[in-house]
C-alpha cells in the first residue's frame, strides 16, 4: 500500500511485534474520521474546535509509540505544523477585522452583507471552528514530539 | 517539624470550607442566581439570532467571542515556549 | 503541594486541585430533571428544562488553560533534572 512506503520499521533493540503493528495501522484511520465528524458537526451535536484537534493529535501520538520518533518526521512535517499553528490564530483574529471593515464591532458578524443575517453568523461560526482544530492538532502533536527527544 | 504545622494548617482551612458549603443554595434547584442571571434570555436568543442548536458553541463563539481568541493566544504561546524551551539543534 | 519535597509529586497536587474546581462548577449548573443544552428540532420544550450552559464554557476554557501549563511545567522539571541530577528541593541550589 503507498501510504507505508518509506518509513523504516526496526524498533531500537531489533524486535517486531506483529499484532500491535497490525492492529495500530487498521485503527488510526477511522480515529482520524472520528476527529474531522466531531470538528465539522460542531453546530449540531456536543463538540467543536479544541475536542476535535486534540482527538486528531491523539492518532499521531500513537504512532509516535509504536513505530518510533523517528518516524513523526516524514508523515507531519515540521514546516507544515508551524505554517498550520500560525495560520490559525491569524484566521480568528483577521476575521474580526473583516467585521470592522463592514462597520461593525471587532467579532461583529451580524455585519457582514454577504448572506441574510443568521445564515452569515452560522457561516463565520463552522470556518473558525475548522481553523481551530487544525491548529489544535497542530500544537499538540509538536509539544508530544519535542518532549521526547533524546540528547538535547 | 514542619509536619505537625501542615496538619494544623490544612485542617482549619478544610473547615472553613466546610461551614462555607452549609450556606450555598441548595443542590439542583431552579432558583439558584446561577440559573436565573443570564442563561434563559441565552436559551430564549440563540435560535434567532445564530440559528445553531448546540448552546454551548454559540455562547462560545457568538456571544463570547473574545474570551476564545484570547484562548487560542493562550495555547499558540505555549507551544511556542515548549519548542523554545526543549528545541536544541 | 506544600508538604511534598519532590517535584513531580508536587505538579500532581497541582493537578488534582484543578481537577477539582471543574468537578465543582459542573455541581453549580445542574437544575433536577433536566435535559442537556441542545436545542431539540421538533419538540418544544420551555426553556426552564434545559440544563444551565454557562459553566460548560467556563470548563472549557480552564481545561485548555490547564493544558498549556502542563506542557511547560513539564519541559520546566526536564531541564531541571538534566543541569542538577536531582528533583529534590532542598539539593537544587541554583539562584540562591
Amino acid at each position: 500500500m503507498l501510504y507505508w512506503e518509506g518509513i523504516n520499521l526496526k524498533s531500537n533493540d531489533g524486535t517486531r511485534d506483529v499484532i500491535v503493528e497490525t492492529i495500530v495501522r487498521l485503527i488510526i484511520p477511522p480515529i482520524q474520521l472520528f476527529g474531522l465528524y466531531v470538528v465539522m458537526h460542531g453546530h449540531l451535536s456536543p463538540g467543536g474546535g479544541f475536542q476535535g484537534g486534540v482527538i486528531v493529535a491523539s492518532t499521531f501520538l500513537l504512532f509516535a509509540l509504536v513505530f518510533g520518533l523517528k518516524n513523526i518526521e516524514k508523515r507531519f512535517k515540521e514546516l507544515h505544523r508551524t505554517l498550520l499553528d500560525s495560520f490559525g490564530v491569524a484566521f480568528y483574529a483577521i476575521m474580526g477585522l473583516v467585521c470592522i471593515i463592514f462597520s461593525g464591532n471587532y467579532l461583529d458578524y451580524q455585519a457582514i452583507p454577504f448572506l441574510s443575517m443568521e445564515q452569515m453568523v452560522k457561516a463565520s461560526i463552522i470556518l473558525i471552528l475548522i481553523a481551530l482544530g487544525l491548529k489544535v492538532a497542530a500544537i499538540v502533536t509538536s509539544i508530544f514530539v519535542y518532549s521526547g527527544k533524546e540528547g538535547v | 517539624m514542619r509536619k505537625p504545622i501542615i496538619i494544623m494548617l490544612i485542617a482549619v482551612i478544610g473547615s472553613i470550607m466546610a461551614f462555607s458549603v452549609l450556606d450555598l443554595p441548595a443542590a439542583a434547584s431552579p432558583s439558584s442566581p446561577a440559573s436565573t442571571y443570564l442563561s434563559p434570555e441565552y436559551i430564549e436568543l440563540v435560535y434567532e439570532e445564530a440559528g445553531i442548536h448546540n448552546i454551548v458553541t454559540a455562547v462560545l463563539l457568538y456571544w463570547r467571542s473574545y474570551d476564545t481568541l484570547g484562548e487560542a493566544t493562550v495555547i499558540f504561546a505555549a507551544g511556542v515556549a515548549v519548542i523554545a524551551i526543549l528545541g536544541g539543534d | 503541594m506544600i508538604a511534598k519535597k519532590n517535584l513531580i509529586k508536587k505538579f500532581i497536587g497541582f493537578n488534582i486541585m484543578e481537577s477539582s474546581i471543574f468537578l465543582f462548577f459542573i455541581i453549580i449548573g445542574d437544575k433536577e430533571g433536566a435535559i442537556s443544552p441542545i436545542l431539540l428540532r421538533n419538540h418544544e420544550v420551555s426553556t426552564l428544562e434545559y440544563a444551565n450552559p454557562l459553566p460548560s464554557v467556563i470548563i472549557i476554557t480552564a481545561i485548555v488553560i490547564t493544558v498549556g501549563t502542563t506542557a511547560i511545567a513539564m519541559a520546566l522539571i526536564i531541564k531541571i533534572y538534566e543541569e542538577f541530577g536531582t528533583l529534590n528541593t532542598d539539593d537544587i541550589r541554583g539562584l540562591w
